[in-house]
């Protein structure tokens, strides 16, 4: 751990002061500086915190205008500690602390947090970080899989409809989402609850895929081979053409 | 160019990397913290430039004057990146971004007092310490002095001396620091150590008041920070150089002619030195 034992308490008090002032925009009593210049303190800040999160979140942001957006950001940056240094994974943030802290937007839209959620899988899945990729050639007893995918529970269909839309027709939905690893896009696919426990079961049945589906079929009381075996093959072949097997 | 380098923004990456040889700056500099633990698409458009150019580090989010705790894995997380790219120079603020354990993603002014600087010193101690090498402080802008007790050139002076980091002189900073607390631009840097500056920032800045100027890195440099700057590197060894521009950042070219203004400065004054 770095040394921190020389800083006294009044100086880190003063720092504490201003660091709350940037993420209030109240100015706290006690604080040493110059009062009529601080908001440029604070609007630099928070402009930084604002931008990224409406790069980030497009969709959130328009849904909610630009009163609750602002309002919602100003609670985040208020209540909510940033953990990450690098910025770009600072948008994750907002859905911990929707998930995580007290807050009147999600009880106000108790949808906010999957929306967000799903707004942030894309970003994460077109930055995080290259994972090695297999050179085996899927076939259906040896699934080799995109590793930059992830398989999401929706309780509103975001993935095909506008979230005024979703949010007026709530219904289970399993999307995997994954990033093309030609063109770095982004594209996700709807799959059914069956399907999404399939490809999630993968790693622990050696990637085989048909083996897999027959053993997760059981739960659904689906027991017809041939009629498995088919389905296998159309699946296998649509998610070889999209790019989540390789 | 031999000594003026250029930020590598994401708006003008696929141009720099385009760029003919002969027209490039002599370094790229870039946050490692937009960078590293990322891949895809941004990785390979890293990966294309520093094939092709030297990369210089010039980081964000260190918060070497924080209150809080020192963020170790994040250092050694730094220190992966500039070894795996082969960087030499990784440069920080000497400011503050987190405090109780928020990060706020800009800079903040550390209080100029005694206790600071024991504090900071034995951070960059621990710093260099992972990194393996000595790091490069750059005195910041600010806008208003946090509970003060001395001043601001003894501040960073006693700082680097101790440390045995290097500093980088942002000359623009010097400017917009002279003129919002009513000093000399001259004198403050003449007290700076002056034998320990390794690398050197130049960017443009807004007035947004008649007292008041913001160090925005949005627009061209200006004459006075020319001339400041011309003067300044009398006193210094030849080193690396950059401009800096992080918002309304303009066609490569237009850029690249500020870049060889700056470049012939650099040219006139060391050159001839070097001769």
């Amino acid at each position: 751990m770095g040394s921190s034992g020389n800083l006294k308490t009044a100086t880190k008090k003063q720092q504490q002061l201003l660091a709350e002032y940037c993420r209030t925009g109240n100015i706290p009593s006690g604080l040493l500086a110059k009062t009529d210049r601080l908001h440029h303190y604070r609007r630099l800040v928070y402009n930084v915190i604002y931008d990224t999160l409406a790069s980030a979140y497009p969709i959130t942001k328009a849904y909610l205008g630009k009163e609750k957006w602002k309002s919602l950001i100003d609670d985040f940056f208020k209540n909510y500690p940033n953990q990450s240094p690098q910025i770009w994974k600072m948008p994750y943030g907002l859905f911990e602390y929707l998930m995580d802290y007290p807050n009147p937007h999600s009880e106000t839209f108790p949808f906010l947090a999957e929306l967000v959620h799903f707004e942030w899988l894309e970003i994460e899945l077109y930055a995080e970080s290259d994972i090695e990729i297999g050179k085996a050639v899927s076939t259906l007893e040896s699934i080799n899989i995109n590793p930059h995918h992830r398989i999401v529970q929706l309780s509103y269909p975001f993935h095909r409809l506008s979230v005024a839309e979703a949010i007026q027709s709530p219904e289970t939905k399993f999307v995997v989402l994954f990033r093309n690893l030609e063109n770095y896009k982004i594209e996700f696919s709807e799959v059914s609850i069956l399907v999404a426990q399939v490809l999630k079961a993968l790693p622990e049945n050696d990637c085989d895929f048909l083996h897999t589906m027959k053993k997760i079929a059981v739960n659904y009381n689906i027991s017809e081979v041939e009629l498995i075996e088919k389905q296998a093959h159309t699946l296998f072949s649509k998610f070889k053409q999209l790019g989540l097997f390789l | 160019m031999k000594y003026v380098g250029i930020g590598f923004r994401r708006d003008i990456a696929q141009d720099i990397i385009d760029l003919a040889p002969e027209k490039r700056p002599s370094f790229i500099e870039v946050a490692p913290e937009n960078w590293m633990n990322m891949g895809g698409y941004w990785k390979n458009i890293f990966d294309q430039a520093a094939s092709q150019y030297q990369v210089n580090c010039h980081g964000l989010s260190l918060s070497i004057g924080s209150p809080d705790e020192l963020n170790e894995h994040f250092v050694h997380e730094v220190k992966d990146f500039i070894t795996d790219y082969n960087i030499s120079i990784y440069s920080e603020h000497l400011s503050y971004s987190q405090c109780d354990n928020a990060h706020l993603y800009d800079l903040l002014p550390i209080p100029f007092r005694k206790d600071a600087i024991d504090h900071i010193v034995g951070r960059i101690k621990t710093v260099q310490d992972i990194i393996g090498k000595a790091i490069t402080l750059e005195n910041v802008s600010y806008y208003t002095p946090l509970a003060a007790e001395m001043g601001e050139a003894e501040f960073i002076s006693e700082i680097i001396e101790r440390s045995e980091c290097s500093m980088l002189l942002d000359v623009n900073n010097v400017y917009v620091n002279a003129f919002n607390h009513q000093y000399d631009a001259k004198d403050f840097i003449k007290n700076l150590p002056l034998d320990k500056v390794a690398y050197m920032h130049m960017a443009g800045h807004k007035k947004v008041a008649e007292d008041l100027i913001i160090d925005t890195h949005g627009s061209p440099i200006i004459d006075p920070v020319f001339d400041l700057f011309e003067w300044t590197i009398q006193y210094l060894k030849p080193m690396p150089v950059l401009l800096e521009r992080d918002f309304n950042i303009p066609e490569l070219p237009e850029l690249l002619d500020e870049a060889n203004h700056l470049e012939s400065i650099c040219t006139k004054q060391w050159d001839r030195a070097v001769i």
